[in-house]
C-alpha cells in the first residue's frame, strides 16, 4: 500500500488537516479557496460564525453575500438584527438576494438586540441570522446565541470589532478580516473539526 | 339525550381566588351594615378554623392575614357567561343555571370526543385550567343531572331506566322544591325522594302545588324538559378582578394566562382566530393602561398567543398597581384546522409568528422589509415595507452599489480639493452623474465615485454639485 493510499483513510486523522474528519455539510461560501479551507466545505451551518474586521468597507459584508443569495432563494427570512447602517436594497438585489426574503430588525439596545438574536436562531424560520455585537460581550450570551443557533438549526453570522479576538467565544468559526493592498485578507483563528490556521488572500475583482 | 351538568359550588371565590396564585388566606363577605358573616373561605381560611356562615368578627380573630372581598353576584353571572361561551367548544347546547352551574347537552359530542370518559376529563381538566372546580353529574334528564351534580356523584347515568333507582336515596331537601311543599312532605313523613315517588300521583297533585308534580314528571324523563339556550357574543370579553393590587408584570401573566385560556375555548367553539386582541389595565387612581396585541396571521392557539402577551408585558412599565385585568377581541376571523400536507414541514403560518414575536416586544416599526423604487436618487430608490413584500420590485439596472448606506451623507473633510476619510482617500472609479430633473425638490446633482482610503477600506463618496460643491460620505462597500 502505498504512502498516498493510507494517508487517503477515513481512520487516520491528521492535525492539521480539515477534511479528514467527516462532519456536517457546510454552508457554500461561494470563495472555492475558502471552501477548502473551512471543515464542511462551507460556512457551519447550525452554529456561530463571527467575522471580526478591523475597519468597516473592507469587504466583510460582501464575504457573506454568495452564501446569503443562495439562501434567500428559500423560503425562509434572511434576518438583519441590530444593522449598524441601512443595508441599502439595491445592492443586495445586484447581488442576487431576494428582497421578498429580507427582514431588518433595528433593535438599538444591546439587551434587546441579544434577545432578538435569539428568538431569530431559536425558530428555526430563518435561513440565516446577521447580527452585529460589540467587543465584549458576556461569553454567557454568546452561548445562549449557539446553543439557539443549534436549535433552531440555523446558521447565525456576529460581525465584531477585531478587539473581540482577544476575548473566547463559543462560536463555531472566527474569522479576522483586514485589508491589504492586494485584496482582503482572511485569517481563521477558530474552526470545529480542525486546527488549520489558515490563511487567505482574495483577490479585489472578486470582493467588491 | 344526554345532559352533563356543571355545579360550581365555590363560585363566589372562584371568581375572585382564580386571579392569583398565593396561599393568602381570602374570605367572601356576605350582609351588610352590622350582621355580616362568611359566606365562602379559601383552604388557606379553612385550615385556620374559619366556616362558612360564620359572623365575620368571629372569622377576623381566627385569621392573621386575610383578604376581604364582598360578595359580588355581577361577577358570578359574568363568570357563568363566560364559561358558557369556553364551554362552546364541546356542545352548541348549553344552558346557564343564574348564579349556579351550567347545563350541556353532551349526546351529540360523544362521538367527537371519543365517549362520555375522555370528553369529561377534558372538561373537568379545561375548568381547572381556568380556576374553576365544578362537580359534574350526567343523566338523561337535565334536572337528573343538575341534582347528581348538586350531591357529587359523578357517575353517570346513561339509560332512563335508571333513574328511579339511582336517585332512590336523594334527600328530599336537595329537590327543587318550593319551601312550602318541602315543608308539607316533612311533615308527612317523606324524607327521601323514593319515599315521595311511592306516593299516589292523583293525591299528589291535589294536595302540592302542580309545579311538584311536574317537577317530579321532568326528573324522571316522562316530560320533555325544553331549556333556553345560550347564544355566544359576537366578540371577546372577559374581566378578572384581582384579589389584590399587583405592581409587578409577573402576577398579572399568571391572570392573564387564565383570560387567554378563556379566549382560546371561546375562538375554538366558534372556528375563529383573531388578527387583534388588546389587555386593559384597571388602576385604582388612574386612567385604564390598554396594551394591543397584533398578529399577522389569524390564530387560536393559546400558547402563541400568551408567548405575544408574554412579551408585550415584559416591554411594559405599570404607571400604577392593577386591580383588574380585561381581555377584549373584537373582530373574529374563520380559522380552519390547517391541513398538514404530507410532505410539508413547516405551516406557511409559522414564518410570521417570530415576526409577531419580535413586534410584539420591540414595537411594529422595528421590524421591516425593503423594496426598491424606481428613483435615480440613491437615498430614494428603496422603502421600507412589510416584511415579505420585496419581492414586487420593478426590475432596475443600477451601476456599482454599495452594501451599507448612510442616511443622511456625511460630509467629509478636503484638503487641497482630496475628500478626506481617515486619511487622503483615492478615487478609484467614477465619476456617475446623478442628476434629477428641475421640477424635483430638493434638485440633487452629484458625480459618484468610488474611493479608497489608506486601510484599503472603499466608500462610495459624492461631489455635491448642486449647492456648496462639498464632498459627501454616501455608502460603505463593506
Amino acid at each position: 500500500m502505498s504512502l498516498e493510499a493510507l494517508l487517503q483513510r477515513a481512520d487516520i486523522w491528521r492535525g492539521r488537516s480539515v477534511s479528514s474528519r467527516p462532519g456536517p455539510q457546510g454552508l457554500a461560501t461561494g470563495y472555492p479557496p475558502l471552501d477548502r479551507l473551512l471543515p464542511g466545505a462551507g460556512w457551519p451551518t447550525n452554529a456561530l460564525s463571527e467575522i471580526l474586521f478591523e475597519e468597516e468597507g473592507i469587504g466583510e459584508l460582501q464575504l457573506l453575500m454568495p452564501a446569503l443569495a443562495a439562501l434567500s432563494r428559500g423560503d425562509r427570512w434572511l434576518a438583519w438584527i441590530g444593522p449598524p447602517h441601512l443595508p441599502y436594497p439595491p445592492a443586495l438585489a445586484a447581488r442576487g438576494i431576494e428582497l421578498s426574503r429580507l427582514l431588518v430588525v433595528e433593535a438599538l439596545v444591546g439587551k434587546q438586540r441579544l434577545w432578538a438574536l435569539e428568538q431569530a436562531l431559536r425558530s428555526g424560520d430563518c435561513s440565516a441570522v446577521l447580527g452585529w455585537l460589540p467587543a465584549t460581550v458576556a461569553e454567557a450570551a454568546l452561548r445562549r446565541l449557539q446553543l439557539a443557533a443549534e436549535e433552531g438549526e440555523t446558521p447565525g453570522f456576529l460581525f465584531r470589532p477585531a478587539q473581540a479576538a482577544a476575548h473566547a467565544s463559543p462560536a463555531a468559526l472566527r474569522l479576522r478580516l483586514s485589508a491589504t493592498p492586494q485584496g482582503l485578507g482572511l485569517e481563521i483563528l477558530k474552526c470545529r473539526g480542525g486546527w488549520s490556521r489558515g490563511e487567505l488572500l482574495l483577490a479585489p475583482d472578486a470582493v467588491a | 339525550m344526554l345532559w352533563l351538568s356543571l355545579f360550581l359550588p365555590h363560585l363566589a371565590l372562584e371568581v375572585f381566588a382564580r386571579a392569583a396564585a398565593d396561599g393568602v388566606p381570602l374570605l367572601i363577605v356576605d350582609g351588610k351594615g352590622t350582621r355580616r358573616w362568611v359566606h365562602a373561605c379559601s383552604r388557606a381560611a379553612a385550615q385556620s378554623g374559619a366556616q362558612r356562615g360564620m359572623a365575620l368578627g368571629a372569622a377576623l380573630s381566627l385569621l392573621k392575614e386575610v383578604r376581604l372581598k364582598e360578595r359580588d353576584p355581577a361577577q358570578e353571572q359574568a363568570a357563568l357567561e363566560t364559561l358558557a361561551a369556553w364551554a362552546g367548544q364541546f356542545t352548541p347546547t348549553i344552558h346557564i343555571l343564574p348564579q349556579r352551574g351550567l347545563l350541556l347537552e353532551t349526546q351529540a359530542s360523544l362521538e367527537l370526543f371519543g365517549g362520555l370518559a375522555p370528553l369529561q376529563t377534558q372538561i373537568q381538566q379545561g375548568l381547572e385550567e381556568l380556576g374553576f372546580h365544578p362537580l359534574l353529574g350526567i343523566a338523561p334528564t337535565p334536572e337528573a343531572a343538575w341534582l347528581l351534580s348538586k350531591v357529587g356523584d359523578g357517575r353517570p347515568i346513561t339509560e332512563l331506566g335508571h333513574l328511579p333507582e339511582r336517585l332512590a336515596a336523594l334527600p328530599l331537601i336537595y329537590l327543587e322544591l318550593a319551601p312550602s311543599a318541602l315543608r308539607a312532605l316533612k311533615q308527612m313523613g317523606v324524607r327521601r325522594l323514593e319515599e315521595c315517588l311511592r306516593l299516589p300521583r292523583a293525591g299528589l297533585a291535589k294536595r302540592f302545588e302542580p309545579a311538584l308534580v311536574d317537577y317530579l314528571d321532568r326528573l324522571l324523563g316522562r316530560l320533555p324538559d325544553p331549556r333556553p339556550l345560550y347564544t355566544p357574543p359576537a366578540s371577546f370579553a372577559s374581566r378578572l378582578l384581582l384579589p389584590a393590587e399587583v405592581d409587578n408584570t409577573e402576577a398579572l401573566a399568571f391572570a392573564a394566562h387564565r383570560l387567554l385560556l378563556e379566549l382560546a375555548g371561546f375562538l375554538n367553539a366558534r372556528g375563529s382566530g383573531i388578527l387583534q386582541m388588546e389587555l386593559q389595565l384597571s388602576h385604582p387612581k388612574h386612567a385604564a393602561s390598554r396594551l394591543s396585541v397584533g398578529l399577522v396571521a389569524p390564530s387560536r392557539d393559546a400558547a402563541h398567543l400568551g408567548r405575544l402577551l408574554r412579551a408585550k408585558l415584559d416591554a411594559f412599565t405599570l404607571p400604577a398597581p392593577v386591580e383588574a385585568i380585561a381581555l377584549s377581541a373584537e373582530r373574529l376571523v374563520p380559522l380552519t384546522e390547517a391541513q398538514n400536507d404530507l410532505f410539508a414541514i413547516r405551516n406557511p403560518h409559522d414564518r410570521f409568528r417570530l415576526l409577531e414575536r419580535l413586534q410584539a416586544y420591540l414595537g411594529t416599526e422595528a421590524v421591516h422589509g425593503c423594496q426598491l423604487r424606481a428613483d435615480h436618487r440613491p437615498e430614494r430608490a428603496w422603502q421600507k415595507c412589510q416584511p415579505g413584500e420585496g419581492g414586487k420590485s420593478p426590475s432596475l439596472r443600477f451601476g456599482q452599489r454599495p452594501l451599507w448606506l448612510l442616511e443622511p451623507p456625511l460630509p467629509l473633510n478636503e484638503r487641497d480639493g482630496q475628500p478626506q476619510l481617515n486619511g487622503a482617500l483615492r478615487l478609484l472609479s467614477g465619476p456617475e452623474r446623478i442628476e434629477t430633473g428641475w421640477w424635483e425638490e430638493p434638485p440633487v446633482q452629484r458625480d459618484y465615485f468610488i474611493a479608497e482610503d489608506p486601510g484599503h477600506a472603499r466608500y462610495w463618496v459624492f461631489r455635491n454639485l448642486a449647492d456648496d460643491e462639498g464632498w459627501f460620505l454616501h455608502g460603505l462597500y463593506a
